[in-house]
C-alpha cells in the first residue's frame, strides 16, 4: 500500500516536472527580439512608408499616369515582359513604380500592386499592376480611391526617359482597358489602388 | 522527516534510498516552480511590449481620407460638368447634370468602401453660381472684339474678368514655337512681345505678371512681382506645356514662383498682355455670374476694355457661338456643399463641407452684386432709379453704398444696410442740372468683415434706355 502511494507520488511529481517544463518552454518559442516576420513594429513601419509613398504619388498625379499606363492595342501595362502587369524587377518605366522600388524593393521589402475597378454589374474586379507572390501572414495593405473620367488619356513613355507622358487616346475611346464605363456622364470609373507590402 | 544520518543496520535500503529520493523531488520541484515563475515574468515582457507598439489609432484616419477622397472625386465631378456642358444654364447644370454625374460616381465609390466594412453618404446641399471663361481652340488669348487697352501697355491686351475670386485657372497646349524668345530674369512690364498674365490686387497695391517665353525650344514661365520690382522666379518645361496657375504646377511639377494667387489680398483682377504672342488654350472659373450681356461681370469688363459697358463685346455667351473664336463665358458651378455621413464599426463622422476645386488661398468670402438695373428718369434733371441684388457666400452683408458720379466727382449716394445672405432693393439718385450729362453709377457692397466689392455702369441722362452708353 505504502508503495503505492510512492509510486503515485512519483508519477504526480514526474507529471508536475514535466508539465512545468513544457509550460516554461513554449512561452519563450516566440520574443519581440525574435529575427521573423511578425512582428508588429515592422508592420506599423512598413504601413506608414507605404501610406506615405501612395499619398506623394497621388498628390503629384503619378499615380494616376502609373494607372492610365496602358497599351490599348496590346492590352496590357507598358513595359511588361510577358502578360498584363509587371513581374521582374526591372527598370522601372513610370515615376510610381520607380518610387515604390526606391522604398521598398531595394530594401528587400516585396510589394504587390492591385487596381480594383467596378464592372458594368456593379462587382469589384481586380486587375494586377505588379506581382511578386504570395504575401506572408504579416503583410500590410494600404489603399487610395482614384476616380477615372471620360476625358482622361492614357499615358506612354515613348521616349523612354521613365517619365509618362499623355496620348490622344480618350478612356472612352480607348478599346481594351480592363475598367469598363460605368457611367453616362463624364465619370468613368472608380479605382481603389492597392499596394501590399511584406518583408521577404 | 526520517532522520538522515541513517541507521543503516535498520531498515531497508529502501528507506534511506526513499530519504534521498525525496530530497531530489524536493529539489526538483524548487527547480520546476522557478522556471514557471521565469515564464511567467518573460510573458508579461513580451505582453508589455507588444501592447507598447500597437498603433493607437482609433479608425478615425479612415475617416478623414474617406471625406478627402469624396472632396477630390465631387470637385473633379464638379470642373468636368462645368466643362462639359458650357452654355447650359446655371440650374439645369446644378439640377440635372451635377446630379447625374454624382449618380454615377456613388455606387462605384460606396461599393469599394463596403468592401472593407464602411460606408458612407453623399448628399449635395448647395452650390454657388459662378462663371466659365474658356478658349476651346487652340490659338491667341485674344477677346472678341478688337481694339480693348484697359492697360494702356503690351498691345494687344484685355481684362478677362474683375474683381473676382478665381479658382482652376490653366493655360494648356502652350507651345514653345509661338512665343517670343527671351531669357530670365526681365521685367515684362517693358518688353513689347512677350505675353503675360497680369494679376492686380484689389486690398492693395501689388501686381504679379506671369510670363511665357520660348527658352532653348522649351516653355519657361516667369513670375515677377511690381512690389518689389524683381523676379520671384522662373520654372522651365517641355516645348509644349500646361501652366496651372492655381495649383502652382507646369506640366505637372511643382512651380514654386506661381503660388502667388495664395498671398493675392482682396479680389483679383485678371489682364492679358501681348495676348498674341501666345498660343493655346486656357479656362478660368470665377466667382460672379455674369455670363449674359447686361449681367454684372460682363459689363464690368466690357467697360474696362471698351469704355462703356454696351460697347464689346469680351466674350462669346457660348462655346457654339464661339465657333472657332474665342473665348466664351459661360454658367458654371464655382462651389458645391455636401452632406457627407460616414459610418464604420467604431466610428460615425458626419459633416457638411465645400468643395472648391484648385481654389488658392482662403475660401471665397466676398459678397458679390449679381443685378444692377438702372432706369433713366430724367426730365429736367438726371435721376436714375437704381435696383439693386446683392448676395453673400458667408451671408453677412452688411451695407451697400449707392453714387452718382459725373466726371469722377459723386454728385449723389445713399448707403443702404442690408443683412443675411442675399438682398435686394433699390435706390432712386438725381442730380438737379444734369439733363443730357453722362454719369458713372457704382453700386458697392461690403460685409461686416469688411469685404468689399463693386459695380459700375455708365449712362447718359436723356430719359432713354437706348444707345450706347444707354
Amino acid at each position: 500500500m505504502r508503495a503505492q502511494a510512492h509510486t503515485l507520488e512519483s508519477v504526480v511529481a514526474s507529471l508536475l516536472l514535466i508539465g512545468s517544463l513544457v509550460f516554461a518552454y513554449q512561452v519563450t518559442a516566440v520574443t519581440p527580439l525574435t529575427g521573423s516576420t511578425s512582428s508588429q513594429h515592422i508592420e506599423n513601419q512598413q504601413r506608414a512608408a507605404a501610406e506615405g509613398v501612395l499619398q506623394i504619388a497621388e498628390k503629384s498625379g503619378a499615380l494616376r499616369r502609373a494607372v492610365l499606363f496602358w497599351d490599348d492595342t496590346k492590352n496590357r501595362f507598358y513595359g511588361t515582359d510577358d502578360g498584363q502587369y509587371y513581374t521582374n524587377k526591372v527598370d522601372p518605366p513610370n515615376e510610381f513604380l520607380a518610387s515604390l522600388t526606391r522604398a521598398f524593393e531595394d530594401r528587400g521589402i516585396s510589394l504587390n500592386v492591385n487596381v480594383v475597378y467596378v464592372d458594368s454589374d456593379g462587382d469589384r474586379r481586380r486587375q494586377r499592376m505588379v506581382y511578386r507572390g504570395e504575401p506572408s501572414s504579416n503583410a500590410v495593405t494600404v489603399t487610395t480611391m482614384l476616380t477615372l473620367y471620360d476625358d482622361d488619356v492614357l499615358y506612354a513613355d515613348s521616349d523612354g526617359d521613365g517619365v509618362a507622358e499623355p496620348t490622344d487616346e480618350e478612356l472612352d475611346t480607348a478599346s481594351s482597358f480592363y475598367a469598363p464605363d460605368v457611367g453616362s456622364s463624364s465619370v468613368y470609373n472608380v479605382v481603389v489602388v492597392e499596394v501590399t507590402v511584406w518583408r521577404q | 522527516m526520517a532522520s538522515v544520518d541513517g541507521h543503516r543496520d535498520r531498515g531497508h535500503d529502501d528507506h534511506g534510498h526513499g530519504d534521498r529520493a525525496q530530497m531530489v523531488l524536493i529539489g526538483a520541484l524548487a527547480v520546476a516552480v522557478s522556471l514557471v515563475m521565469l515564464a511567467v515574468v518573460l510573458n508579461s515582457a513580451i505582453y508589455t511590449q507588444n501592447l507598447a507598439t500597437r498603433s493607437g489609432e482609433a479608425g478615425t484616419g479612415a475617416a478623414v481620407d474617406a471625406r478627402d477622397g469624396v472632396r477630390d472625386g465631387v470637385g473633379a465631378i464638379t470642373d468636368r460638368v462645368n466643362e462639359n456642358h458650357a452654355g447650359d444654364d446655371y440650374a439645369t447644370l446644378t439640377g440635372t447634370h451635377l446630379p447625374a454625374a454624382m449618380d454615377d460616381w456613388r455606387p462605384a465609390a460606396v461599393r469599394h468602401v463596403m468592401a472593407s466594412g464602411r460606408t458612407f453618404r453623399v448628399d449635395l446641399a448647395g452650390n454657388t453660381e459662378g462663371t466659365r471663361i474658356a478658349d476651346g481652340s487652340v490659338g491667341t488669348f485674344e477677346p472678341r472684339t478688337s481694339g480693348a487697352n484697359p492697360l494702356g501697355y503690351g498691345s494687344p491686351n484685355w481684362l478677362v474678368a474683375t474683381p473676382v475670386e478665381v479658382r482652376h485657372f490653366r493655360l494648356s497646349d502652350v507651345s514653345a514655337s509661338d512665343l517670343t524668345s527671351a531669357s530670365a530674369s526681365f521685367d515684362p512690364q517693358t518688353t513689347s512681345d512677350v505675353f503675360f498674365v497680369e494679376v492686380r490686387e484689389t486690398g492693395g497695391s501689388d501686381a504679379w505678371q506671369v510670363a511665357l517665353y520660348e527658352d532653348g525650344g522649351k516653355v519657361s514661365v516667369e513670375v515677377w512681382d511690381e512690389d518689389e520690382g524683381s523676379a520671384v522666379g522662373s520654372c522651365l518645361a517641355d516645348s509644349t506645356a500646361t501652366v496651372d496657375l492655381t495649383r502652382a504646377t507646369l506640366d505637372g511639377q511643382r512651380c514654386e514662383p506661381l503660388a502667388f494667387l495664395d498671398d493675392v489680398d482682396g479680389l483679383a483682377k485678371i489682364y492679358y498682355v501681348n495676348s498674341d504672342d501666345v498660343s493655346g488654350t486656357y479656362e478660368l472659373t470665377v466667382d460672379r455670374a455674369g455670363y449674359q450681356t447686361g449681367d454684372p461681370l460682363k459689363d464690368r469688363v466690357d467697360a474696362a476694355n471698351y469704355d462703356d459697358q454696351c460697347s464689346g463685346p469680351t466674350y462669346f455667351d457660348s462655346p457654339s457661338e464661339a465657333g472657332g473664336g474665342s473665348p466664351y463665358a459661360t454658367a458654371a458651378i464655382y462651389s458645391t456643399t455636401v452632406d457627407f455621413r460616414y459610418l464604420s464599426q467604431s466610428v460615425t463622422y458626419d459633416t457638411r463641407f465645400r468643395v472648391a476645386n484648385d481654389e488658392p488661398g482662403p475660401i471665397a468670402k466676398h459678397p458679390k452684386v449679381i443685378d444692377v438695373t438702372v432706369t433713366d428718369n430724367s426730365d429736367s434733371g438726371a435721376s436714375f432709379t437704381v435696383s439693386w441684388s446683392v448676395t453673400d457666400p458667408n451671408g453677412d452683408l452688411d451695407t451697400i453704398s449707392v453714387e452718382l458720379r459725373r466726371d469722377d466727382s459723386v454728385v449723389d449716394s445713399s448707403t443702404t444696410a442690408v443683412d443675411g445672405g442675399s438682398d435686394s432693393g433699390s435706390t432712386t439718385l438725381s442730380d438737379s442740372d444734369g439733363d443730357g450729362n453722362t454719369y458713372t453709377i457704382v453700386v458697392e457692397v461690403t460685409d461686416s468683415e469688411s469685404n468689399t466689392r463693386s459695380n459700375s455702369e455708365t449712362h447718359v441722362a436723356d430719359d432713354d434706355a437706348s444707345g450706347c452708353p444707354p
